[in-house]
């Protein structure tokens, strides 16, 4: 009995020690900045005009909820993280059941599909708007020269559909190597001896990958999830340098509202009220990721 | 494994004693170095604006001429880098001693907290052959906040239309001296651009006209026309943008109809190099965007096949002018050294001349006019002295990035006329327009 | 028949695996071929795949500053190991304190580390800004890797759990009876057995970190300490000239995708690895 106790204390003793380095590093980093910013988003300030920041409760929240460009990016962002999740996980785990059933030499399609990984998403941004461009377009080029059919060629980036649409498809080519990756680990993770049962049992690939695949994938759920829903939700990069938020506002997110409330109308209070909204949009829709693919027991 | 682990640990010591030394920051020219009679003179800008300003070169001159001088040039990645060397002006130091930024629109932020010089009061710069009326109004104009000049200009671009010769001769849009006709009211630049414009198999093969669109740069395209239309782009109180007039209305009804018509091109929303390449390409006919852009149609379409024209009203009215030019932090500790490299070499004959025949960057200067090859630059230089430069409101910059959207959303067909003009005149009303 | 019926369907695996894998390196072999082209041929009336003339005048200047080029991979190349190190271990360490060591608070501490995630970080910048001017850590290595490690390491923490958790306990109480310290038993038990997770985030810190723009165009302003990603955006013009982009991209990917074949051998094995297969 006393050897069960101790055995925890030792345990409980030994996990703050394991976790101390990391907290220190993340609170010496974090914390200053994260308070900071909570301090400045009840306030009133422009960080180049005024001389400081001036309280003023929660005006900020409260006209962030007013301000209908705000409003609007954050349906944009949630059109966006939406499907962008739908289409990188669905494509993420087709691939890496492609590649866990696939036999034969699967390195050169395995090289290929993670190396987009290595290309920084601003890079990547540019490079498909460029593919994207009406013009000079990679894309329209291969559709008119290439397939002869000119008249489907077409301004891609000046439809608001289809710019989302292009949006999505660059931010899914860069993660979708990750996910891929991820998908994979989770896949050979599953004991063989399940896989080996349910073949003796006479269950057929398909019927094998829907009743015991996926149902023991959750772990992975849950990683992949969140990182899919962190990628959408605070995206930047694509949108900003493919289409300004253009036409109109229908591809401005979130982040991009914030950027330019920071850095180019300098209200750092404003600013920060509006991270702290995204955060917890973000806190919350992984929230129920987690809660939904938690297992028993946890 | 385990040889995994090991590499790890070798590869971390290995690096330790290299990671150690980088720890350091490396001596930068913050600190003046030995105690020599040389002086260093440190200046900066975006990449773009050192390459097409000579600044490399205008360094090399003047290290020739000044023996005891060393000019260091660094470049910055964007305009939010400049912001932070607020934070070293306000503590007395400075990184840098000349810095290249935009206009008066950019240097507005360092002005409440007396961060950079006045050229005028501080300075008494405007002197001998760089008195004010040497200058370009327009170029002065962009340097000015609340009136006092805290930057000295020393390129200009203004908006007009960019004209590819040979279309408007297929179109026989040709005076009798062979030269392309001016379109004199925007119903009319309409009508050049429906010839202008020719289709195949449903797809636009060469497009009347391409207009600044940008939701980067739309603020320019509206300020040029407004101005082209009224001759001044702030209604009776001399500060507030006037949209609310039949002037404006008729260009946006007229861009709408060239837009429903395929006539005027969307290219340009999402990418404001789109139209320049498209003129580059032999694609459009006119593109209304800085008129300097005709010598880059010019490397391949052959500088005879293009010119340069005023927009409607752009020739009495004026138009949009902006540009880059330079500030002095009151940090440095060699402003005199500043100024004279600025006299002597940038704005100097071998920097402004170059820059225009290469680069399309207008001097600021008039006497360096002369220098200037082609004739088009003339068109362009009495466009420019009729033109006005960016209200340094503090809140200006809420209108650049509002008002394209509405006028997109407009020319789309998702709202109308009078709820665009309205937004527009709010937008106008709702900035804050301290320090003009 | 049963035999050629799955060579069939294993033929078709291996077609669409090969779209997909095309589909994802088309993009950057564009970009790469581009880089060796003309401009008239990138944006003149004809565009083409492959260059007709081939050139280099798009890394004419980049060779011309080859030091300064270096440079930005020297540093690129320092930021970016030492950071992946640092949050390795923490990382692992931290993911088994939350996977299977219990203590009071650790659940609330789980929260904070994850909350951190969600917050954008450009708001933070000019705190963190002003925090390194202070500390005189602006354009130093040290000022980068600080940050760096901080924004990988609550999703690496993330991982690590994940995969410690799916770890059977049975592995670790036989460590236990056979006397096993905590420390031991995360060293030759729970490591080993989770190095496909350890694998994992080192690729995630690899290339997050080698990718990062937004820190680094804030903290390292001169080329001392400026990272690849930064210096190689200076030579954008007003606009992207598309061949020199070409060129950035390539010289950007290329240290990875090296590191990446050098090291093939052991990543795809440390991925693939199950973690109790047979």
């Amino acid at each position: 009995m006393t050897k069960l106790r101790s055995k925890a204390r030792v345990k409980a003793r030994m996990g703050m020690f394991f976790t101390l380095p990391g907290l220190i590093f993340v609170i010496a980093f974090m914390i200053y900045p994260l308070f900071t910013s909570l301090y400045y988003s009840f306030t009133n300030y422009n960080y180049v005009y005024d001389v400081k920041p001036i309280f003023n409760g929660f005006q900020n929240y409260i006209a962030a909820f007013q301000d209908e460009t705000f409003v609007l990016t954050i349906k944009n962002t949630l059109v966006f993280a939406s499907t962008f999740f739908v289409s990188v996980m669905i494509l993420g785990l087709v691939t890496a059941l492609l590649l866990f059933y696939f036999k034969g030499k699967d390195n050169l399609y395995k090289t290929l599909i993670f190396m987009p990984i290595v290309v920084p998403l601003s890079l990547a941004a540019i490079l498909f708007n460029w593919i994207f461009a009406e013009n000079f377009g990679l894309l329209n080029f291969i559709i008119g020269d290439v397939f002869k059919l000119t008249q489907f060629t077409y301004g891609w980036l000046t439809n608001r559909v289809t710019a989302m649409g292009a949006i999505v498809s660059v931010t899914t080519w860069s993660s979708l190597g990750f996910i891929t990756i991820l998908f994979l680990a989770g896949l050979q993770g599953i004991s063989g001896d399940i896989l080996e049962a349910a073949k003796i049992d006479g269950a057929g690939t398909i019927g094998t990958i829907f009743k015991i695949i996926l149902p023991n994938l959750r772990e992975t759920y849950v990683i992949t999830g969140i990182w899919a829903i962190l990628r959408g939700l605070k995206i930047y990069a694509p949108p900003v340098v493919m289409t300004g938020g253009a036409p109109g506002n229908a591809t401005r997110v979130m982040y991009m509202h914030i950027y330019d409330n920071a850095f180019e109308f300098f209200e750092m209070g404003y600013a920060s009220a509006l991270g702290f909204i995204l955060s917890v949009i973000v806190l919350s829709i992984s929230f129920v990721n987690l809660k939904i693919n938690s297992s028993k027991g946890d | 494994m385990k040889k995994f682990f090991a590499l790890m640990l070798v590869v971390l010591i290995l690096s330790t004693s290299v990671f150690a030394a980088g720890a350091q920051e490396t001596p930068s020219a913050d600190q003046k170095t030995s105690a020599e009679t040389k002086q260093t003179l440190r200046i900066t800008g975006l990449s773009w604006q050192v390459q097409k300003i000579f600044i490399q070169q205008a360094a090399e001159a003047f290290m020739k001429d000044h023996p005891d001088v060393t000019v260091e040039i660094s470049t910055y990645a964007e305009p939010s880098v400049v912001a932070n060397y607020a934070i070293d002006w306000s503590r007395g130091k400075t990184p840098v001693d000349i810095a290249i930024v935009s206009g008066a629109q950019f240097a507005a932020q360092f002005v409440p907290k007396g961060l950079i010089y006045d050229f005028d009061k501080d300075l008494n710069f405007f002197t001998g052959d760089f008195s004010k009326d040497a200058f370009v109004n327009a170029g002065l104009e962009n340097g000015q906040v609340a009136g006092q000049q805290y930057v000295i200009p020393l390129i200009i671009e203004t908006y007009a239309v960019v004209v590819n010769k040979q279309m408007f001769k297929e179109a026989g849009l040709l005076d009798r001296n062979g030269d392309p006709l001016t379109p004199k009211t925007w119903e009319e630049f309409y009508q050049f651009a429906k010839k202008l414009t020719k289709t195949s198999g449903g797809q636009v093969v060469q497009q009347g006209a391409s207009i600044q669109w940008s939701s980067v740069n739309m603020y320019a395209a509206l300020l040029a026309v407004l101005r082209g239309a009224r001759g001044d782009i702030y209604g009776p109180d001399g500060l507030t943008l006037a949209f609310d007039n039949p002037e404006f209305r008729e260009i946006l009804r007229v861009w709408k109809k060239g837009v429903d018509e395929g006539v005027f091109s969307k290219e340009m929303y999402v990418d404001n190099m789109a139209g320049r390449n498209s003129l580059m390409a032999g694609k459009v006919a006119m593109l209304l965007d800085s008129g300097g852009r005709f010598i880059e149609g010019g490397q391949t379409l052959g500088i005879e096949n293009v010119t340069v024209m005023p927009f409607p009203g752009a020739d009495t009215g004026g138009s949009f002018g902006f540009g880059a030019g330079v500030i002095i932090p009151k940090s440095t500790e060699v402003p005199e050294l500043a100024m004279q490299f600025i006299k002597e070499q940038l704005l100097g004959e071998m920097v402004q001349t170059n820059t225009v025949n290469q680069y399309g960057k207008m001097p600021s200067m008039l006497r360096h006019y002369d220098g200037a090859d082609a004739p088009e630059w003339q068109v362009l230089k009495q466009i420019a002295d009729k033109s006005g430069a960016i209200p340094t409101y503090k809140d200006f910059a809420k209108f650049q990035k509002e008002a394209p959207p509405l006028v997109q959303n407009y020319l789309d067909g998702r709202i109308d006329l009078e709820t665009t003009i309205t937004r527009l005149q709010n937008l106008a009303i709702s900035l804050d327009k301290s320090l003009i | 028949m049963q035999l050629s019926k799955r060579k069939y369907t294993n033929a078709l695996l291996g077609f669409i695996l090969l779209i997909i894998s095309l589909s994802m390196a088309i993009p950057v072999l564009y970009a790469v071929v581009t880089s060796f082209k003309f401009e008239n041929e990138i944006i003149g009336s004809s565009p083409t795949f492959f260059p007709r003339k081939f050139t280099l005048t798009n890394y004419q200047y980049i060779f011309d500053h080859k030091d300064v080029y270096l440079r930005y991979y020297y540093n690129s190349i320092i930021i970016t190991i030492f950071s992946v190190l640092i949050n390795t271990v923490l990382a692992t360490m931290m993911g088994y304190a939350f996977a299977r060591l219990a203590f009071k608070g650790r659940d609330t501490i789980l929260g904070f580390i994850l909350f951190i995630i969600t917050f954008p970080l450009a708001v933070l910048l000019i705190p963190i800004y002003i925090m390194e001017y202070e500390a005189g850590l602006l354009n130093t290595h040290l000022g980068l890797i600080l940050p760096n490690v901080t924004t990988i390491l609550p999703f690496s923490v993330f991982i690590m759990r994940g995969i410690f958790k799916s770890i059977p306990i049975e592995l670790e109480q036989s460590a236990e009876i056979d006397g096993a310290s905590v420390f031991q038993t995360w060293w030759k038990v729970m490591l080993p057995i989770g190095i496909n997770g350890v694998s994992i985030t080192i690729i995630y810190g690899f290339y997050n970190i080698w990718g990062e723009y937004i820190l680094a165009k804030t903290l390292a302003t001169k080329a001392s300490a400026m990272p690849l990603t930064v210096g190689l955006t200076l030579l954008k013009g007003e606009g992207w000239n598309y061949g020199i982009l070409g060129a950035v991209i390539f010289l950007a990917i290329l240290p990875p995708i090296i590191i990446f074949v050098i090291f093939q051998k052991q990543l795809v094995e440390g991925l693939t690895r199950g973690a109790i297969k047979g």
